[in-house]
């Protein structure tokens, strides 16, 4: 695995930083991690072991994704930082929820849609009423950990509406 | 010449261009940085069929593929805001269909399927939004976009998901640089989720105090409020703007005017001029004019001379390759001509 910030020596160091239930994955060469001014100031506070907590793991990689259309591997779209065909979003969708949420702010569209898409009522729906049926979904099968982080989510979209 | 840049348009002291860019791509073909020259002209052509097939305000459209284009009339048509140097990098799949008045234009198979672009001089961006609506939905009719119900249009990038929409405004900002109120005020835009770039050079440094400002995410929320948005944030930046040309005004006038003069100076008298100290010098003779420091230039489209005077619209102009030396002398000569003609 590369670098994710110059792509180009190899990622030794593996950070995950969970913050309001959203994942944030950075895999980083050693030059780079120690200028991550962002990774310093983690560890240099003590918020180590409260809500915002982060920690540095050897893990490997794990098994690679690809998308059934086109072909693209999960490592590629993270090099290259596109999309292989319309379908690789879908592949791809749980590792990209988190990256999508933290670029726009938001999980869901909102606005035009093509001339397909008219009959499709799930467009109307907002954002919190969609994670609502979700926490439902993730109660029912006892995924609480899931739910913990939908809840968290509900929570800070709940907040910022007023 | 620079036909896009005409009248329309509020605000044109100080605001020079706005722009609304939609990202669309095709369901059922690979994106382009996986694409083959054969689907890609496969593409191409459904989309020339389509914009030849429909009355679009009347206009003409103008059908390319880049890799036939000369080397030189590419660069000059980055320099006027037309296509971006991705479509270049793409030459062996790309193409761009451009209207007639240059106002809306279409890349094919930049970073996205298409880039459907429309352009104004001015303040203009609900009306630039109108027409790329329009424009997508004739589109929508024949092609099957890449969408999907939560993430919305599908894009290359993740940044562009959602509404695929990218508005702009080309602003000049003497005022704000003079009395060293950009950064704060640049600061504070950057917590609305509007971004900020110098025009000619890099980051927040910008050679002739032209900045553009765009919406920074497209998920989330619809085009309308992301327009407003982008249109609102502009006039306030205006606002500002005349806020600090008063203030010159009112405490360094001298300095003002000193400044304007010594620009206006060398501008009409030099006989070779790059193009870095050249957008520099027009900026102030800019202000000088619309503060009305100096008479008699109110009809120099200025907005325009900024890209006439860049190195490959003057070459495109001659009609011949010229070397630096060459294009520094020639762009003097095209100064000097504009001033003249003009105060006559
Ligand atoms: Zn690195
Ligand atoms: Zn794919």
């Amino acid at each position: 695995m590369l670098c994710d910030k110059c792509h180009k020596n190899k990622a030794t160091v593996h950070f995950t930083k969970i913050i309001n239930g959203k994942k944030i994955e950075m895999h980083l060469c050693k030059d780079c991690a120690r200028d991550n001014a962002e990774i310093n100031a983690e560890f240099s506070m003590e918020n180590f072991l409260s809500d915002m907590f982060g920690e540095f793991s050897l893990k490997e990689p794990d098994v690679e994704y690809k998308c059934p259309n086109c072909g693209m591997t999960y490592e590629q779209f993270k090099r290259y930082g596109k999309f292989g065909c319309s379908e690789c979003i879908i592949a791809f969708k749980d590792e990209i929820e988190p990256l999508i949420q933290n670029i726009h702010g938001h999980r869901r569209h909102k606005g035009k849609y093509p001339r397909q898409h008219t009959d499709d009522e799930s467009t109307e729906l907002n954002e919190i009423e969609t994670l609502k049926k979700e926490l439902q979904a993730a109660v029912e099968v006892e995924n609480y950990e899931k739910a913990a982080q939908l809840r968290d989510m509900i929570k800070s979209l709940e907040k910022k509406e007023g | 010449m620079i036909k896009w840049m005409d009248d329309s348009g509020t605000e044109k002291d100080i605001v020079v261009s706005s722009r609304i860019r939609y990202a669309r791509n095709l369901k059922k073909h690979k994106f382009p940085i996986i694409l083959d020259k054969k689907e890609s002209d496969e593409i191409f052509r459904k989309i020339s069929e389509i914009i030849e097939s429909k009355d679009i305000y009347s206009k003409k459209f103008f059908h390319f593929k880049t890799s036939n284009i000369p080397n030189l009339e590419k660069k000059m048509l980055i320099e006027r805001h037309i296509i971006s140097p991705a479509l270049i990098k793409n030459q062996g799949i790309s193409g761009f269909i451009m209207s007639n008045d240059e106002k809306i234009s279409i890349m094919i198979n930049e970073e996205d399927h298409l880039r459907l672009q429309v352009l104004s001089s001015g303040l203009n961006l609900k009306e630039c939004l109108k027409k790329a609506d329009e424009l997508d939905s004739i589109l929508d009719e024949k092609l099957e976009y890449a969408y999907h119900k939560q993430f919305g249009y599908i894009t290359a990038c993740p940044t562009n998901l959602g509404t695929g929409i990218r508005a702009s405004s080309m602003i000049h900002l003497p005022g704000l640089v003079m009395t060293g109120r950009l950064e704060r005020l640049l600061n504070t835009i950057s917590k609305f989720g509007i971004s900020v770039r110098g025009v000619y050079g890099e980051g927040s440094k910008s050679l002739g105090n032209l900045f553009q400002i765009s919406n920074q995410t497209t998920l989330g929320n619809d085009e309308k409020t992301i327009v407003e948005k982008v249109e609102k944030i502009a006039m306030q930046i205006v606002n500002k703007e005349k806020e600090a040309r008063q203030y010159l005004l009112d405490e360094n006038k001298i300095e003002i005017e000193d400044r304007v003069y010594r620009s206006y100076g060398v501008l009409t008298n030099a006989k070779i001029i790059s193009t870095d100290e050249a957008v520099k010098l027009l900026s102030l003779v800019k202000l000088g004019v619309d503060l009305d420091l100096i008479e008699n230039y109110n009809k120099i489209n200025f907005n325009k001379l900024f890209i006439e005077i860049q190195s490959m619209n003057i070459q495109y102009e001659a009609r011949e390759e010229l070397n630096e030396r060459e294009r520094d002398i020639k762009r003097a000569e095209i100064i000097k001509r504009t001033f003249s003609k003009e105060s006559e």
